[in-house]
């Protein structure tokens, strides 16, 4: 249990000197929030009605940029061969970087959605669905990144690949997460129902998902 | 071999226990079969180097040695199996230092993951290896003989019985591998330690077996690198 916080105060320290992490998902969510209107025009009651969209899609991306290299950074400098020996099982070392990695971007993200969505007229019953929605499922976004991080963690070039592999696993929770927050304000599916479905997700990637990372980076050579 | 010292401690009786053994493995890689069918054995106290040109698949076998990959056939056996403690330490050219962090937080990160007991401010550690008065500075900025002390301070921070070494006297200089390298190995041998490195430069040590890779296969000598 130390070592696992050992890990996540390791990885937080690490993103907080690189400068990368938290400031690069934020600005990437604030350009993506900010370029849309001018995009769909400025017709405030299709901006509110497409918002819950547009903020799940632009906190999925930003979640998954520079997901690639949550274990490469660490395979390049040896780090990664350290923890192998460590003794530590490697679910408990993937688990421990994926909970830095959302506690540094996903959280923050869920936390601060509202003021994005005023951006976009999202109408204010729906924030604090938007936050719950985006708190169970930015989770589930960064385990599954994860997976696909460590399938490519000795391609120098897995920042696509790492998309390409984790969109499609990706799907059910944005449509969850989408869902739920739009029955919020316009029905009539009651909220509980999709994000009953998006916790159910998320809870399945949790249990499957470090071990699946885990496999993956074994393999690696 | 070197009996350990009268008053040891629990980890140092773990060092004395340790063995390393090789069972005919065979490395490749791709289709390239670098290594057939090495057969050695280690007991505390004893040492040995590898030598052999560029590529020949020295730190391949390494990497095989310490578990961190899986020989194509063959098996790696580090013992005691039944010890739940760590055995094994690698060093190689990817030496684990992260750039952004100094000497200082590097070990304190370390020595938390590892639940490594250690004085809080790692003075006399950072001292065994001459970089007191870099320790507060970030580790991007070393050069590569510093950075190369740096690496060791995490084998010196977490005891453990077996150590592989790529190239340990790499980037240093004449006078660090006199003074630093060569002494801290003799002591990790003395005190029942393991040791085997890929070299292409003498450690300086006595009693050391040798092996030496070549492109028609391997064979055991005796001595340091020539």
């Amino acid at each position: 249990m130390s070592a696992l916080l050992a890990l996540i105060r390791r990885d937080l320290l690490l993103a907080s000197r690189v400068g990368g992490g938290v400031e690069q998902a934020l600005i990437f969510f604030l350009a993506f929030v900010a370029i849309t209107p001018f995009a769909i025009g400025p017709d405030q009651v299709t901006l509110g009605r497409l918002a819950p969209a547009i903020l799940w899609i632009a906190a999925l991306l930003a979640t998954l940029f520079g997901l690639d290299r949550l274990f490469q950074a660490d395979d390049e400098d040896g780090s990664l061969d350290q923890l192998l020996l460590s003794g530590h099982p490697l679910e408990l070392v993937v688990l421990a970087k994926c909970l830095a990695h959302w506690l540094s971007t996903g959280l923050i993200l869920s936390l601060t959605a509202p003021l994005f969505g005023l951006m976009l007229n999202l109408p204010l019953a729906a924030m604090g669905p938007l936050v719950l929605t985006l708190l169970v499922g930015t989770p589930a976004i960064t385990l599954l990144g994860a997976v696909a991080a460590a399938l490519s963690v000795s391609l120098r070039r897995g920042g696509l690949l790492v998309g390409v592999l984790a969109l499609p696993l990706l799907v059910p929770v944005l449509i969850f997460g989408v869902g739920a927050t739009q029955s919020a304000i316009t029905g009539p599916v009651p909220f509980g129902t999709p994000f009953l479905l998006l916790i159910a997700v998320t809870l399945v990637t949790l249990a499957v998902a470090p071990f699946a990372a885990a496999a993956a980076l074994r393999l690696r050579s | 071999m070197v009996l350990a010292p009268t008053s040891e401690t629990p980890k140092e009786t773990a060092l004395a226990q340790a063995s390393l053994v090789a069972d005919a493995v065979s490395c490749t890689k791709g289709d390239l079969e670098l290594v057939r069918d090495l057969t050695l054995r280690l007991q505390p106290g004893e040492g040995l180097i590898l030598t052999g040109p560029n590529g020949i698949g020295k730190t391949t076998l390494l990497r095989a040695l310490a578990g961190l990959e899986r020989p194509a056939s063959g098996k790696v056996e580090i013992g005691p199996t039944e010890s739940e403690a760590r055995l094994v330490h690698f060093l190689g050219m990817k030496d684990a230092l992260k750039s952004q962090l100094s000497l200082r937080e590097h070990l304190d990160q370390w020595a938390a993951i590892l639940n490594a007991p250690y004085p809080r401010n790692f003075a006399s550690l950072i001292e065994a290896v001459r970089l007191t008065r870099q320790a507060d500075l970030p580790l991007g900025v070393l050069s590569s003989g510093q950075r190369r002390r740096a690496a060791m301070a995490l084998l010196l921070l977490d005891t453990r019985p077996i150590w592989i070494l790529d190239e340990p006297m790499n980037a240093l200089d004449q006078t660090m591998r006199h003074s630093f390298m060569t002494p801290l190995l003799e002591q990790h041998l003395a005190k029942g330690g393991i040791l085997v490195a890929a070299t292409h430069l003498p450690l300086g040590l006595a009693n050391l077996r040798r092996l030496e890779l070549s492109s028609g296969g391997h064979r055991f000598m005796q001595g340091d690198h020539p």
